[in-house]
């Protein structure tokens, strides 16, 4: 049974964030992924980020990844992959599988940073071959350098919708359209503009209705214009040739870690789902739990790094390895960089259910 | 500013006449220049800091304000072009050659073009213009893979020309 001042759950940018800056104050410090690399979604992201130069703008997410991890490792935080993480015990044991093989890790705090899941979109024949979501797509075209299909129908306008429509277009496939049931284009003015300057359709308050093909093999889809409640109106359909649909519908953050170490959870839609309630340092309901990343929270990964530098620097200053004086500091300063992230309209959105989220501790408390 | 930009996608010209990063009210400039299509406050502001010549400036404090563009310090280096990871910067010569301007974008579709290639032009909504001629390709290994590739064509498309479409070969 190894010990270590913090367990993390996670590798992607918060978790990796999150032990740089504990193993910095020198915390002894296990990352925990069920994946075989370290770096979470970082690795499909090969476009360049928004942020400024402190969050790293203009850098391509995969060398973010690939400088987080060096980073981690010079400073020793240990990495335990293809593991998962599924049981919590007294004494703050956690259970790690790998290999078929279950072993004890026990945490003095324990950081959960498990991300999100993609959410999926039923319509008829959804279950065709040629169905994925937007993450299998990345995976495909980024990290195994294969085209799933040639010509690809986009479902939902949101950052990820519009950013890999364009990371199909660089690995060779040609986009269909974008379907949005919304009126307005969910992600980024500029996003969507590089892929209109290159004559793609975006269809606005429609909605897919069925997907057609033969032998399971995915040919047409057929969309329909949808009412303000986002219901289909008869006889406004038509179909798009296409050989594959990517759902790019939103994620909903992946608690089921935090709910098992006992953090109490609250349904905040704007954030994507129910989410772990947590004070200013990201600590749980769970004193001995904190969070960081999509699982407080879906927004992008400059935001989850951020949150992961305040647990990283929270918990060190919990576990007495820096002063509380500076903890609080750092951990001010972190909040000041998440406030410049979260401006204007996009930002603000997700500050205010935030900080409602915030407020709901201090009373449970 | 009305939003319609956003429902739609991209910026229609008398939109463009409102945006700070935008010279000469969206007319056709009269010197070579950076044009920065940013019209929506997100945080973001590595066009600041690329200029070498200090002609973008975010118009407030906070990383979500809007870049604006001063023409009389822009050089047209292109150094802003590759910084920017929404793409959204051209540089426009609108007196490239007698009759023609040079746009200058950021292009990360392989392979790249070569000077000479000849390239259906479009505009922000994806409408073919007219011909053009790739004039120019850099892509210095500081740009990370977001190459520079200047394209020519009639002057009247300084302002609408935004993107090109390689002709079948």
């Amino acid at each position: 049974m190894k010990r270590y001042d913090l367990v993390i759950i996670g590798a992607g940018p918060a978790g990796l964030a999150a032990s740089i800056e504990a193993a910095k104050r020198g915390a002894k410090v296990l990352i925990v992924d069920e994946n075989d690399l370290p770096g979470g979604q970082l690795f499909k992201q090969i476009h360049k980020f928004f942020g400024s130069h402190e969050h790293g703008a203009g850098v391509r997410g995969f060398r973010l990844a690939a400088q987080f991890v060096e980073e981690a490792k010079a400073l020793g935080v240990e990495f335990m992959l293809s593991a998962k993480a599924w049981g919590s015990f007294t004494e703050g044991r956690i259970t790690v599988t790998r290999d078929n093989q279950t072993t004890v890790v026990v945490g003095k705090r324990v950081l959960v940073a498990s991300g999100a899941n993609e959410n999926a979109f039923a319509f008829e024949n959804w279950n065709m071959t040629g169905v994925m979501t937007a993450g299998a797509v990345q995976t495909f075209i980024n990290i195994h350098r294969v085209l799933p299909a040639k010509r690809v129908l986009m479902l939902g306008s949101g950052n990820v919708g519009l950013i890999v429509s364009y990371q199909l277009m660089q690995a060779g496939a040609e986009i269909a359209g974008i379907v949005e049931a919304a009126p307005k284009i969910g992600g980024y003015f500029v996003h969507a503009a590089k892929l209109r300057r290159f004559g793609v359709p975006f269809y606005m308050q429609h909605t897919i209705v069925r997907a057609e093909g033969e032998d399971d093999r995915l040919q047409r889809v057929v969309l329909a214009a949808v009412d303000e409640r986002f219901k289909p109106i008869d006889g406004t359909e038509f179909s798009v040739e296409a050989d594959a649909v990517c759902l790019a519908v939103g994620m909903t953050p992946s608690v089921e870690f935090a709910r098992t170490l006992g953090c109490k959870l609250n349904f905040v839609g704007t954030l994507g789902g129910a989410i772990p309630v947590h004070d200013h340092n990201m600590r749980t309901s769970n004193p001995l739990v904190y969070i960081a990343g999509d699982v407080s929270g879906i927004e992008e990964a400059s935001t989850a790094i951020e949150e992961g530098r305040i647990a990283g620097c929270a918990i060190a200053g919990d576990l007495g390895l820096i002063g509380r004086e500076e903890a609080d500091a750092e951990v001010a300063a972190g909040w000041h960089r998440l406030e410049q992230i979260r401006m204007g309209y996009h930002g603000l959105r997700i500050r205010n259910a935030k900080e409602e989220l915030m407020k709901q501790l201090e009373v449970a408390r | 500013m009305a939003s319609d930009y956003i429902n739609r996608g991209y910026l229609s010209e008398e939109e463009l006449d409102l945006i700070p990063g935008v010279p000469f009210s969206g007319k056709i400039p009269d010197k070579k220049c950076a044009v920065i299509e940013c019209p929506q406050e997100i945080p973001c502001d590595p066009c600041q800091s690329a200029c070498p010549f200090g002609a973008i400036t975010l118009n407030g404090e906070h990383m979500t304000c809007l870049p604006c563009i001063e023409p009389e310090k822009c050089r047209g280096c292109g150094n802003c072009i590759p910084a920017c990871p929404g793409m959204a910067i051209f540089v426009v010569d609108p007196n490239y050659a007698e009759g023609l301007c040079e746009i200058s974008l950021c292009y990360e579709f392989l392979p790249l073009p070569v000077k000479g290639d000849r390239v259906d032009v479009t505009d922000r909504s994806g409408n073919r213009l007219c011909d053009g001629v790739i004039t120019g390709v850099r892509n210095m290994s500081k740009f990370d893979r977001s190459a520079i590739v200047s394209v020519a064509c009639p002057r009247e498309y300084a302002m609408s020309a935004r993107a090109f479409i390689r002709k079948e070969l």
